[in-house]
């Protein structure tokens, strides 16, 4: 049994901690937040049980937990990472890793030499239908990938604490915040581009819309992220990739979300696999379903149950999402090609 | 009343005929065809039974009167035909792209010029409902200023042409100057010209099957995509996303447009009734009918559509900017 503390019982933390009262092997004992008796009140609407702190340190005090989980605004997650692992303990950090690639690989490299199992919140490595797209590019069922382009689109975030997300200083915009999932699964699948060409519109929230290419040698990559939709917009993730013998769609909003058009057939479902877990009760935020969320979070748990490092989402591999993403942002600003 | 000649009765032919069988003030007289046979039966399908086939431009006009040619063949054949329709002194309506050089869509400017007569090219998304409450949406401000733009045009292969013309590079030039031609001079139509071109794309031995474009602007963000590598079946889907200050606009053939203001989910926006096809041949019959220059769609703003689609394909192609100066 792996007893958890979650930092920061914001959106992101409410949702983890839906999820450990589902895993079998995970047990959340112990919440830190700043505001205690509304972290207090959090849990008990949830029907969990836990202590709630008002400091890591004193958590780290008064309980012996195996992992702390930190679902803190962005720029916490480098000073909150790096007492955790200093600790001794194990970190699973909401993505993305950091605001800098020096914090980034700061937190990285302490992990390791402290030999604490350590993992980021890539969900979308770990979302169904984006896990089956995987798949399907593996299986070489329809030939070889052509192109990819990737969509992420939201409402401005009306939802988080002290408004966080919409302080360039604290998020990085929505290009470091929403965007970089999508620059992080096309790591996942298709490794580190050769360069990136970025535009994007930027205003006093940072860059809130950013569209890329990604320069591959064999294949047409282009990302869009943004949340400068309007408030009631609602959310959409979604992808279209085109192979030499057929074609694969998503659209979060679609129904089935997931088609795939092969040789000269007709559009049918894509099968995928949707884990146990039901909806989110917090009502809030943009995603109602837990997919993503519990499978990343049941990978970390079983990976701690097994005693053998994440493979998936690992410190490195947010480490090279966000030097991407920083690049990307670069080429927004300078107006240029940036060569990774 | 205005009498066409419609050159090329295959996929666009047709339309058009569909089209000038619904306007008034304009009759289809000839069809120019190089398979007679078909396109006879096509003409009985299409309400235009009767309507006598010729082989070419000049047995058309020893035949019958008509004042405009409406040229609706493969690409590469369209300068020489309307070269041949303006020294004929006829109005010329001429499918998109407006040709496959520069040189030629310039040649094709002058002979229009020269001969005093009307010359409008089929870009028919400037004309087409969504795009055109796109573009009053923009001009009018009503939700502030447009930040970005995005568009997309896919398909699966076209496999309807003849002779598989639109498959061959040295036709069509591909997807790129065939299918994303329509954003990119819905563009020009919306916003002027950009600074610079940023594209990649895929080329296969069909040409360019697949081009994504960042256009440079000041102050906003532009993107278009165009491919018809998708499968056979897939269909077909245009589609634009624009960002306004307080707005957003969605549109996608599949399921409508709508507009996400303030407060409120986003609604269904209404337009006018008929497609780009109808629209962009009634307003070229009423230019001729009322004796006015054509404004929108015209040889110059094609030869410019044109040009930037070249920049384009030369971006994707070199893995550069390519930058406009104009």
């Amino acid at each position: 049994m792996q007893k958890i503390a979650i930092i920061g019982l914001g959106f992101m933390g409410t949702m983890h901690a839906q999820i450990y009262q589902q895993l079998r092997h995970a047990s959340l004992v112990a919440v830190v937040d700043k505001k205690v008796a509304r972290a207090r009140q959090a849990l008990v609407t949830l029907g969990l049980e836990a202590k709630v702190f008002g400091t890591v340190e004193e958590m780290l005090k008064n309980c012996d937990v195996d992992v702390v989980d930190i679902c803190l605004p962005t720029d916490l997650h480098a000073p909150f990472a790096l007492k955790a692992i200093s600790a001794g303990k194990h970190v699973f950090c909401e993505k993305p890793l950091a605001l800098t690639l020096s914090d980034g690989r700061k937190i990285v490299a302490a992990a390791k030499k402290a030999g604490v199992f350590f993992q980021v919140g890539h969900c979308i490595r770990f979302w169904p239908e984006y896990m089956a797209f995987a798949s399907f590019v593996k299986s070489r069922k329809a030939g070889k990938l052509l192109s990819l382009s990737l969509q992420r689109r939201a409402g401005r975030p009306s939802y988080s604490e002290e408004d966080w997300l919409n302080n360039q200083a604290r998020s990085g915009g929505a290009a470091l915040d929403l965007h970089i999932h999508d620059t992080d699964f096309v790591h996942h699948l298709l490794g580190r581009p050769e360069a990136v060409t970025s535009v994007g519109t930027k205003d006093k929230t940072g860059w809130s819309h950013i569209f890329t290419t990604y320069h591959f040698k064999a294949v047409a990559v282009t990302a869009e992220g943004g949340w400068n939709y309007p408030p009631h917009w609602g959310f959409q993730m979604a992808f279209q990739a085109v192979f030499e013998r057929g074609a694969v769609e998503f659209d979060s909003g679609a129904n089935p979300t997931l088609v795939v058009t092969l040789g000269d057939g007709k559009k049918q479902p894509l099968a995928y696999k949707s884990p146990g877990a039901g909806e989110s009760s917090t009502g809030s935020g943009n995603i109602s379903s837990l997919g993503g969320y519990y499978n990343e979070l049941a990978a970390f748990i079983n990976s701690l149950q097994k005693k053998m490092a994440p493979g998936v989402a690992t410190g490195d591999q947010a480490a090279e999402s966000l030097a991407t993403t920083l690049s990307e942002i670069k080429s927004a600003t300078t107006g240029r090609k940036i060569v990774l | 009343m205005h009498q066409v000649l419609i050159m090329g009765f295959g996929l666009m032919g047709r339309m058009h005929g569909d089209v000038y069988a619904r306007l008034p003030d304009v009759k289809v007289v000839g069809v120019v065809d190089s398979s007679p046979e078909a396109a006879g039966k096509a003409l009985r399908k299409h309400a235009l039974g009767g309507v006598p086939v010729f082989e070419n431009l000049a047995s058309a006009a020893a035949a019958v009167d008509f004042s405009v040619a409406d040229i609706c063949l493969p690409t590469d054949l369209h300068c020489n035909i309307a070269l041949e329709a303006f020294a004929a002194g006829k109005h010329v309506f001429c499918e998109k792209p407006i040709a496959l050089t520069s040189e030629e869509a310039s040649a094709m400017v002058d002979a229009a010029q020269k001969a005093g007569r009307q010359f409008m090219v089929g870009h028919c998304i400037r004309f087409w409902p969504e795009y055109v409450e796109l573009k009053r949406l923009v001009e009018s401000g009503e939700h502030g200023r447009l930040l970005s733009l995005s568009m997309n045009r896919r398909t699966g292969r076209p496999g309807y042409s003849v002779g598989n013309w639109v498959n061959k590079p040295e036709r069509c030039l591909g997807a790129a100057l065939d299918l994303h031609i329509h954003d990119a001079d819905f563009l020009l139509h919306l916003l002027g010209t950009p600074k610079a071109v940023v594209s990649q794309g895929l080329r296969d031995e069909t040409g360019w099957s697949s081009i994504a474009t960042h256009y440079v602007y000041e102050g906003r963000t532009v993107t278009a995509e165009g491919a018809w590598n998708y499968p056979e079946k897939w269909g077909f889907q245009m589609r634009f996303t624009a960002v306004f200050e307080h707005a957003a606009l969605d549109y996608d053939s599949r399921y409508g447009l709508f507009l996400g203001a303030g407060a409120t989910d986003p609604v269904v926006l209404p337009v006018r009734p008929l497609d780009g096809y109808h629209h962009e041949l009634a307003y070229f019959i009423k230019c001729l009918e009322q004796n006015e220059p054509v404004a929108i769609s015209t040889g110059e703003q094609a030869s410019a559509s044109l040009d930037l689609v070249l920049a384009e394909i030369e971006s994707a192609a070199s893995g550069q900017p390519v930058f406009l100066n104009k």
